[in-house]
């Protein structure tokens, strides 16, 4: 479905498209939305009833819809529901509720499916193993058989927490509207059709507030994984200073300490983290350590397949994903819809611009030509010594130099790939550098330095990638990447995306001119323009 | 009277040939006077003629019988023309034809037309066919009827599709397009094959993209584009839609009616390509789809039209270089957007994007930034700055190389070599300056006009052939130790 951006109708259309349909690109003039199985499905889960979808579709469309498609979306609707697991006799098995004798039958004939029907209890009523319960919804997903798990959650231990209405600094806070929207539509009033599933909104918009905010809600033990050990302090660090909650409740399960607490951070690195390939995973018990609750994947498209098979385990618990992107490079889409749960809420990158709770973003790609002694090896280079060679490119550090000069009274973060090109960089501007090997009392404390405008520029390698609260970084200089990554390209501009005084940030991307860069540049940058942001292409040439 | 009108247009030699058919071999030579009026006379009598036709097997007797009915029938794509309407193999059909004119039931003259004597026609003959005047409720053409048309054309532009030797889509292709278009276009596989054999018949010469009959052809209104695919792909339709045009009436015929005519059409015409091969029915229904003809029970009702309105493109290009337009926009611009991008999705809108390739391919076929500026002026379209430069970079990046094969053609003087600059300037000949009045390259394709235009301007010149490697090195040997190897051979 197309959707014209500047219909008088199109904050209406868009309210209701979003209840049922997938947004998948939102530049200026023309947003484009997609119905899906799952979107029906999740809209289904909602209490979003048919008659609505149809009428929607029906009253404001441009031309008349295709009959064919309000009957595949009659009857990809009325599949849903038709079979529901729902808590069983006992404390360790659930019901498998199959209400329709031709679906039973169709089940019964699929071997992949025949073998979780094989205790009946009643007339299509079957016990399943607690164990299954991942596994069975993800194999009845991929035969169109969507499964409504109702069955609920194991308590989990209950933990007293609130939110504060003065942070610990001191300042006023509440969860904005939106992030509100987005705890409830997750925990849809504590009842079992919410409790799991994933929030999508950009970086910068507060995602960690939401959790936070569904923490409150739940109120009981949680296990939040996250993606670095920075974020996992930033975790602890915003709990500690919207919640009730007190250090001796909130711990750190990491390299540097193993702390299980009520509410315990640790990393998606920590948890897949084995000697040899061979050997189990000697942190999956953290997942049992705990009565938990409640579980949190920041950046759930990052989950690793190891921590995929470890969820399917845990289905008894509230999952809540949280990502900017759902676009994951390895195709895992289905896993974070059926094992973490369908997508709750879904909110344009440039909705939020527009009202001012992410930061606008001025976009430029500069382009500057390889020094030319270094074109014949360019040239002569297989195509991956292409791509280092360009991404490496002398120039860009001069040219780094001049847009700094354009940014003198502001916070800036300088991103690479290549550890050299950042240290080469680092030290001709004389600025620090972080990476992977900075220890974390370090970082810690030029983070600090940066919070507080000590440091002006700060060098940092992809470990920033993700989750480091830099609020007031509003400059970012990207030097380099990982090739044509959509969701680094959308994670790093999110670094400056949290609101601020003037709320304008600027992303620069250096590339180098008639290179293989250049066209991963491109790509990279899809996500970003399929967002609505536009790249300003800027040429740089050295001095003669 | 036919008879003997074909008759007279036979040469002597093929007179007594003809005769000795019929009579057996000529023994004592007569005036040929005499075997004309001999063949006349018995050539009227059909059982006389159908003892030595039906030595023919049934296959021949039945083109026999069917290129009888016509005076005289393009040689060319005969076989194919045939084919069609017996539903055999071309090659089969070549052999049959071959036979009849070995054994002199068929004539060639300058391998062009075949005279056929009148053998079995008058005997086989049909009532004259007639198509009544009737009137129809339709009156504008419904221009969306063939928007899905336009919209495949555009789709084999945007992709760059080549086509099999018969015009047909490749099976890997139509798989794609059918990923495109099934769900938003009534057509079948064979339908596309249709537009496909329309496209590369019409704006392909030699895999190369005719821009020329590309913008005429979108500068037609929608009606008259879709007369023109009809009368290109089914060339013996001309002279139906002749008839309605020229009366601005619509006609009714019956099926059956219709399919003789169709065939003794089909033989008569002239063709450049060879025809479409394609049975009746589905021309009908295919003709019917875009809205050309229609069917009332047995009976076939070809409609006259009067021109819609033009239906002006919306055009909307995003910063994730995505185009959006109305697909069922008649303007003549349209074709442009195909040659600048790539095609996504279509339904009542059409998506393409833009991309490194379809860059790249619009400068093959002779597109420059400067038309795509053009372009988004013309239709006021906002474009977004980075989209505007990356496409101007594409454009510079894939336009830096390109090559020419040719000759190269030296000129010894300066004075010489003006006067080939100047020729090239005047354009009387096509070549381009390598080194400025000194040294040419002629395009291969430009070399015979060249020299022909350089010999009957009585300019002389030699070919200069590069002297192998062996003679020269036979030079720079010692010359005694070559005796020496001559010496020795001797002994």
């Amino acid at each position: 479905m197309l959707l014209e951006v500047y219909n008088p109708n199109f904050e209406k259309v868009r309210n209701e498209l979003s209840k049922f349909a997938e947004l998948v690109k939102s530049p200026e003039h023309i947003h484009t939305y997609l119905i899906s199985s799952i979107s029906i499905w999740n809209a289904s889960a909602s209490g979003v009833t048919l008659e609505e979808i149809i009428s929607t579709i029906e009253n404001y469309s441009k031309f008349d819809v295709p009959q064919n498609v309000i009957e595949n979306i009659k009857t990809i609707y009325q599949r849903f529901g038709k079979i529901e697991l729902i808590k069983g006799n006992s404390e360790d098995e659930l019901l498998l509720d199959v209400k329709e004798r031709n679906i039973e039958l169709e089940i019964l004939a699929n071997p992949k499916l025949k073998k979780y029907l094989q205790l009946k209890d009643e007339q299509g009523k079957y016990r399943i193993s607690l164990e299954v319960r991942g596994d069975l919804k993800v194999d009845f997903f991929n035969y169109n058989l969507p499964i409504n798990d109702i069955a609920g959650y194991t308590p989990g231990q209950p933990l007293d927490i609130n939110l504060r209405e003065t942070t610990l600094e001191g300042k006023a806070f509440a969860p904005r509207e939106y992030q509100k929207l987005a705890s409830e539509s997750f925990y849809q009033a504590g009842t079992n059709l919410g409790g799991h599933g994933t929030i999508v909104l950009p970086c910068g918009s507060g995602k960690t507030i939401i959790g936070i905010d569904v923490l409150a809600k739940v109120k009981m033990c949680t296990l939040i994984l996250a993606t670095s050990v920075a974020s996992v302090h930033q975790w602890i660090r915003e709990i500690l200073d919207k919640t009730t909650i007190t250090p001796d409740q909130i711990g750190e399960y990491t390299g540097d300490k193993k702390e299980i607490k009520p509410i315990t951070v640790t990393t998606y690195q920590m948890l897949i983290y084995r000697k040899k390939q061979t050997d189990e995973f000697p942190h999956f018990g953290i997942f049992q350590a705990q009565d938990w609750g409640l579980i949190i994947y920041d950046e759930v498209h990052l989950l690793p397949a190891p921590v995929f098979k470890v969820t399917s385990g845990i289905q008894s618990k509230r999952r809540l994903g949280l990502t900017a992107t759902l676009v994951r490079e390895d195709g895992h889409e289905k896993d974070v819809f059926c094992l973490i749960g369908p997508k709750r809420f879904d909110t344009p990158w440039k909705v939020l611009e527009k009202q001012g709770w992410i930061s606008e973003a001025l976009c430029h790609e500069i382009k500057l030509p390889l020094p030319e002694g270094d074109m014949i090896d360019y040239l002569t280079s297989d195509q991956k010594s292409k791509f280092a060679l360009s991404s490496q490119n002398s120039n860009k550090i001069e040219a780094v130099k001049d847009v700094l000069l354009k940014h003198q009274n502001q916070q800036v973060l300088i991103i690479g790939q290549y550890i050299e090109q950042l240290k080469t960089v680092a030290e001709e501007l004389n600025v620090p550098l972080i990476t992977g090997k900075t220890p974390n009392a370090e970082r810690e404390e030029l983070y600090a330095k940066f919070r507080t405008k000590e440091i002006r520029v700060l060098v940092v390698s992809k470990i920033a990638n993700f989750s480091i609260d830099l609020p007031d970084a509003s400059v970012l200089l990207q030097i380099s990447g990982t090739y044509g990554s959509r969701q680094e390209e959308a994670q790093r501009l999110g670094r400056i995306l949290r609101p601020k005084e003037e709320n304008v940030s600027y992303f620069y991307t250096f590339t180098t001119k008639d290179s293989l860069e250049e066209d991963y540049a491109h790509k990279r940058q899809r996500f970003l323009t399929e967002q609505g942001y536009s790249y300003q292409i800027d040429y740089w040439e050295p001095r003669k | 009277m036919s008879n003997e009108y074909r008759l007279n247009s036979l040469e002597d030699d093929e007179i007594l040939k003809l005769y000795e058919l019929f009579f057996g071999p000529i023994l004592m030579r007569r005036e040929t006077e005499f075997y004309l009026e001999s063949l006349k006379t018995f050539l009227n009598k059909e059982s006389s003629i159908e003892k030595v036709v039906n030595k023919l097997n049934s296959l021949e007797i039945e083109i026999i019988k069917l290129l009888s009915q016509l005076t005289q029938v393009p040689a060319i794509f005969l076989n194919e023309k045939l084919s069609i309407i017996f539903g055999e193999h071309p090659s089969l059909i070549g052999k049959m034809i071959q036979n009849l004119i070995a054994k002199n039931f068929i004539f060639v003259h300058n391998e062009k037309f075949l005279f056929i004597p009148e053998l079995l026609s008058v005997h086989y003959k049909k009532e004259g066919i007639t198509a009544v005047k009737i009137d129809t409720q339709e009156r504008i053409y419904d221009s969306g009827k063939f928007s899905d048309v336009i919209n495949v054309i555009i789709y084999f532009l945007s992709k760059g599709l080549k086509f099999s030797k018969s015009g047909g889509l490749y099976k890997k292709d139509f798989e794609q397009l059918s990923t495109v278009f099934c769900t938003a276009s009534g057509y079948l596989r064979d339908e596309y094959d249709i537009i496909g054999y329309f496209f590369s018949t019409t704006f392909m010469y030699e895999e190369e993209l005719q821009m020329e009959k590309l913008q005429s052809f979108f500068k037609l209104s929608q009606l008259e584009r879709m007369l023109a695919l009809a009368e290109k792909v089914f060339p013996y339709l001309k002279p139906i839609l002749k008839q309605v045009y020229e009366n601005k009436t619509s006609y009714k015929i019956s099926k059956n009616d219709l399919k003789q005519l169709f065939k003794i059409l089909l033989l008569a015409s002239v063709l450049n390509h060879e025809p479409y091969r394609a049975d009746f029915n589905s021309i009908i229904d295919f003709l019917t789809k875009i809205g050309l003809c229609k069917t009332d029970g047995d009976d076939v009702i070809f409609i006259y039209y009067e021109e819609s309105d033009v239906l002006p493109m919306e055009l909307k290009i995003t910063s994730n270089f995505a185009i959006y337009t109305n697909s069922g926009n008649t303007d003549c611009d349209y074709y442009l957007c195909a040659l600048f991008s790539e095609f996504v999705k279509y339904d009542k809108i059409t998506e393409l994007e833009i991309n490194d390739r379809s860059i790249c391919r619009a400068i093959q076929n002779g597109c420059t930034f400067k038309q795509f500026e053009d372009f988004i002026l013309q239709h006021s379209v906002n474009l977004g700055t980075n989209v505007s430069t990356t496409i101007k970079e594409w454009f510079s990046r894939h336009n830096s190389f390109f090559y020419v094969e040719g000759t190269i053609f030296f000129a010894e003087s300066i004075e010489k070599g003006k006067t080939i600059t100047r020729l090239i300037e005047s354009g009387t000949i096509k070549a381009f300056p390598v080194k400025e009045d000194a040294v040419f390259l002629i395009p291969d394709e430009e070399k015979e006009l060249f020299f022909s235009f350089m010999s009957r301007s009585n300019f002389t010149f030699f070919e200069k052939k590069p002297r192998k490697k062996a003679e020269v090195d036979l030079q720079n040997e010692d010359p005694t130790e070559y005796r020496t190897f001559l010496t020795f051979n001797n002994d």
